[in-house]
């Protein structure tokens, strides 16, 4: 019998167009909702046997790509390209040495290094703060490299473009000359709780980050299999959230490494890492604080 | 007032301390973890960490 995940994965290898998959309901295994690029009917789909059984949503949306910013010099457009003074709230703009891109930094986190020491830092993604220059204390600079670091990069967990990915994220150590440069806070957003929140269908979300600044949205599937460009490869991710805005645009260009949280108790749900003009789309945060051994609470 | 007995050779032995608030409040979230992460999560926590020490955050001006 095939799972679930395999199914989705191979609607997604034997589709060109298809970028995303889920179950409906996960009590439901006959309902299922597959997005595609174009505006192919159902019928032309290649589905998988079983699969051709089943009640088939069809959506469409643009290629869903991760979300980092290419900036060129000028103003900030918001609060969340402002340069802060300490204790720096997250939700902000960043940007990793040697990098011509920004993002978000996302959330104020506190994890074990590799030697098992505790740290406070910044919680973002391994294609805002790691890729390209993989190394043990690379500095993030906010909001820009113009200004000093606030932290160092300490774990991350890289994106292969062949494997299957659960997670595309990094944490960076926020100690600098005997102080945290962080505060334990997000703009618009004050202080996340210390409870992990499941997402589930219908779900209502909020997130603050560099481009949007604080929008609102809900979930609109889970456990889905996404293909997501990189600049160099696709990558294949299961097990992800995805998220739809309640009006205009949850979020865009610039907004990765944002943490989503449930609306109603500002409980971490999910790590923002890509999206397309009508999706965003986020690692679970249970699999986010597994790879980055998160410690709760914050202090 | 927590109570911990054990048993070796010599017998049974009782310990009783007050817990403090750190040991509280990173037992709960330790015990709430999964059972491989549970010491290293806990022991992490009490001793208040490594690099950091602990969260101090800072007040420095860097924006102008």
């Amino acid at each position: 019998m095939q799972t679930n995940t395999a199914m989705l994965n191979e609607i997604l290898d034997n589709n060109p167009h298809a970028v995303a998959a889920w179950f409906n309901d996960p009590h439901d295994p006959t309902d299922l909702t597959v997005i595609t690029t174009d505006n192919s009917e159902a019928s032309s789909l290649n589905l998988p046997l079983l699969a051709r059984k089943m009640r088939l949503r069809r959506g469409q949306s643009t290629p869903i790509n991760i979300l980092r910013a290419y900036p060129t010099s000028g103003p900030a457009l918001n609060q969340q390209q402002e340069c802060q003074n300490e204790p720096i709230k997250l939700g902000t703009q960043i940007q990793p040495s040697g990098a011509n891109w920004v993002g978000t930094a996302g959330a104020p986190v506190s994890f074990t290094d590799t030697h098992s020491n505790r740290c406070w830092g910044i919680l973002s993604n391994w294609h805002v703060l790691a890729d390209g220059d993989e190394r043990l204390g690379r500095t993030a600079h906010q909001p820009d490299t113009a200004r000093t670091a606030i932290a160092n990069l300490t774990r991350w967990s890289s994106v292969s473009p062949t494997e299957e990915n659960l997670v595309d994220c990094a944490v960076a150590d926020s100690l600098t000359n005997g102080r945290h440069t962080i505060a334990n806070e997000i703009l618009e957003i004050g202080r996340p709780s210390y409870s992990i929140l499941n997402a589930t269908i219908g779900l209502n979300v909020k997130k603050c980050g560099r481009t949007t600044g604080l929008t609102f949205g809900h979930c609109i599937g889970t456990d889905a299999a996404i293909s997501v460009g990189y600049e160099d490869f696709t990558a294949r991710f299961t097990s992800q959230d995805v998220f739809a805005a309640d009006s205009d645009t949850f979020s865009a260009p610039g907004d990765s490494g944002s943490l989503i949280l449930g609306a109603g108790c500002n409980c971490p749900t999910a790590l923002l890492f890509a999206g397309s003009d009508t999706l965003t789309i986020g690692n679970p945060m249970r699999l986010v604080a597994q790879a980055m051994s998160l410690i709760f609470p914050f202090n | 007032m927590v109570q911990i007995e054990a048993t070796n050779r010599a017998g049974k032995i009782t310990i009783e301390f007050a817990p403090s608030a750190d040991f509280i409040t990173c037992l709960i979230p330790a015990l709430l973890s999964a059972v491989p992460a549970f010491l290293q999560s806990f022991m992490t926590c009490i001793s208040g960490g490594g690099s950091g020490g602990n969260y101090n955050p800072g007040d420095r001006k860097r924006c102008n």
